[in-house]
């Protein structure tokens, strides 16, 4: 059995029964989703970025708060 | 408004590198993607429309993760997240993509959203705004998990025309 990645196709231009087919990935596709690959990886290090950012953004509010003076209990009262 | 299911591919054993729609007939208004999903060693997949590779996609997206919500964007064709294969066992991801005017001769919009599963305090749920340049009308969706995994075993996509 071929190790190669399928995709599953349907045709919706044929008749129902007739429409599903699974197909070997060609070698530019498998190339194609190396790239997508790489692409989602840019991303996925570019989401956690935000989320730290974002976390990072909320505690220096927080710590602003309770340096004015509220409790951490009243700082955190107001970010709810 | 009448919501019609086309057609659901069920993926099979040995899972699937992406699960594609072709011939999509263009008679509806708008196209509803469900798809209950969960993929090998990553939880985030893309979608493309007409096998479109090229630079057309962006997209923003709201997350909340459990902790602390975060926004993003980018300019691929960011579909959403599933469930990894490595949380609990036997779950799965419920995921929406609405392609809204997906014949008509305008760029194209997008609206998803989904949520992952897992029996632990980590798990996803975002709302996405995309958009595809093209003025072409869609006639075939690929959903593609985004690092060269598959979709494993039983996962469903349902493709429903709008009209």
């Amino acid at each position: 059995m071929s190790d190669t990645p399928v995709k599953i196709v349907v045709d919706l231009s044929k008749p129902k029964g007739q429409r599903e087919s699974i197909i070997e990935l060609t070698q530019a596709e498998i190339d194609e989703r190396e790239v997508m690959a790489t692409e989602a990886e840019a991303q996925r290090i570019a989401d956690e970025a935000a989320q730290v950012e974002a976390a990072a953004t909320r505690q220096a509010g927080l710590d602003k708060l309770i340096a004015l003076g509220l409790t951490e209990a009243e700082a955190l009262a107001l970010t709810k | 408004m009448t919501m019609t299911l086309i057609e659901t591919i069920t993926v099979g054993s040995g899972g699937a590198a992406s699960i594609e729609f072709t011939g999509i007939p263009g008679d509806g208004k708008d196209l509803l993607l469900k798809i209950s999903g969960r993929i090998d060693n990553t939880n985030s997949f893309n979608f493309t429309v007409n096998s479109n590779t090229s630079s057309i996609y962006s997209f923003v997206s709201l997350f909340g993760n459990g902790s602390d919500p975060y926004s993003t964007s980018g300019s691929s064709g960011f579909g959403g997240y599933t469930t990894k294969n490595d949380v609990t066992a036997n779950t799965f991801s419920s995921n929406e993509l609405y392609f809204s005017n997906y014949s008509s001769s305008s760029n194209k919009s997008v609206a998803l959203d989904g949520v992952t599963e897992n029996n632990a305090t980590f798990a996803l749920a975002y709302l996405n705004a995309a958009s595809i340049a093209t003025t072409a009308a869609i006639t075939s969706i690929q959903l593609i998990p985004s690092a060269s995994q598959t979709w494993v075993e039983h996962s469903t996509a349902s493709l429903y025309s709008i009209s």
